[in-house]
């Protein structure tokens, strides 16, 4: 059938066949591909790092801001921490009374900052004093203490860890990213 | 002699041809895309004489050879804007009709075809004058059936090759064959 040898050259057909011989000398004939410029290669291999540079200073971004961010937060629970605590030094003696045994800078979760303490001390007015002296007398044993928290200030801290962890979160997603696409080029891609 | 030549030309051209799906194309332009040279090689072996078809419909045939090397190289500059790998033989066709437009666009007039081999054996000015004729045809039909007549690629590949539906490429070859046989006044063509 004519139109099965203009379709897949089955069969039989002279007229066709005689177009196509005469058109044979137009035929493409193989030659070898065109060289590739020192440019056009460097070019490629450019192509490789291009991807690179622009994610790399996007995840330095990115880990800039999120330490940034981290300080900051770091300072801001500090500095609530330090106004909980000189809040509730306010409310204390600076030392402890011998006749408990309390430790020096240990706080007693029973004695909430909301508690008037029974005795106070002389010089007790200014907060920020009394967390200057506090601080000198506990030294590092100010790491071992958990200072005890109202409900609104156990919240305000929840939140600051909560924010801390979706940074850490991000940057690894980030810094997966970026290791996955790097280990894409290095191979084959089969993509899509 | 001269078949023996065409049967050579036919026998490269099918090996190198012989392995074009879309799951080829996919790993030729990824390959390509990652700086693969040898991949581009590859890429040029397999394309290139669909390419020559879509060139050699449009521009005269001593430019034909040129601007197909010229739109391989500007394939591989451009390589990163192929979104859909599986598109490589469609992408290349589109940049060598834009190679040819642009062809006429920044180049002055020169010889057609027929003057460039006249003078020659009378079997290539017939030949010269039948790819005049296949020029002259709506472009969805000349395309086609240069593709078909002179490159020697099936319907099937055809369709392959350019992303376009067999059926089309079924009815292109149709239609451009009689508008074809009528214009070169072969016995047997539709009036």
């Amino acid at each position: 059938m004519k139109d099965d040898y203009l379709w897949d050259n089955t069969g039989k057909d002279s007229e066709i066949e005689k177009i196509e011989s005469s058109l044979s000398m137009f035929r493409y004939k193989p030659i070898d591909a065109p060289k590739l410029s020192v440019a056009e290669s460097e070019g490629s291999r450019r192509r490789i790092w291009d991807l690179r540079y622009v994610l790399v200073p996007a995840f330095a971004a990115i880990v800039i801001g999120a330490v940034v961010a981290g300080l900051w937060f770091r300072t801001s629970s500090d500095e609530i921490v330090a106004k909980i605590e000189s809040g509730i030094e306010s409310r204390r003696p600076a030392q402890s009374d011998p006749a408990t045994g309390d430790k020096i800078g240990e706080i007693n979760p029973q004695d909430a900052p909301l508690v008037s303490p029974p005795h106070k001390a002389g010089g007790q007015g200014d907060p920020r004093v009394a967390m200057a002296n506090r601080k000198r007398a506990i030294g590092p044993k100010r790491k071992g203490v958990e200072p005890a928290l109202t409900r609104e200030e156990k919240y305000a801290y929840d939140r600051l860890m909560l924010a801390l962890s979706i940074t850490g979160s991000k940057l690894r997603m980030v810094q997966d990213k970026v290791n996955g696409l790097e280990v894409e080029k290095t191979g084959s891609k089969n993509e899509r | 002699m001269f078949e023996r030549e065409m049967a050579h030309d036919m026998l490269l051209y099918t090996q190198a041809r012989e392995a074009a799906p879309s799951e080829l194309a996919i790993t030729l332009a990824a390959r390509v895309k990652s700086g693969d040279e040898a991949a581009f090689s590859e890429m040029h072996r397999t394309y290139a004489p669909l390419i020559h078809g879509i060139v050699l419909v449009r521009v005269p045939y001593d430019e034909v050879q040129d601007i197909v090397q010229e739109v391989f190289l500007t394939a591989y500059r451009k390589i990163d804007s192929l979104r859909d790998e599986k598109a490589l033989g469609a992408w290349l066709c589109r940049i060598a009709r834009n190679r040819a437009v642009e062809y006429y666009r920044t180049a002055r007039p020169t010889e057609e075809l027929s003057e460039t081999i006249s003078g020659r054996r009378s079997h290539h000015a017939e030949a010269g004058e039948i790819l005049e004729t296949l020029r002259g045809l709506p472009e969805s039909y000349r395309e086609t059936l240069v593709l078909r007549l002179v490159e020697g690629m099936s319907g099937n590949e055809i369709a392959e090759a350019t992303g376009l539906k067999p059926e089309s490429v079924r009815v292109n070859l149709h239609r451009g064959m009689e508008m074809l046989r009528l214009r070169l006044g072969i016995k047997g063509a539709k009036e």
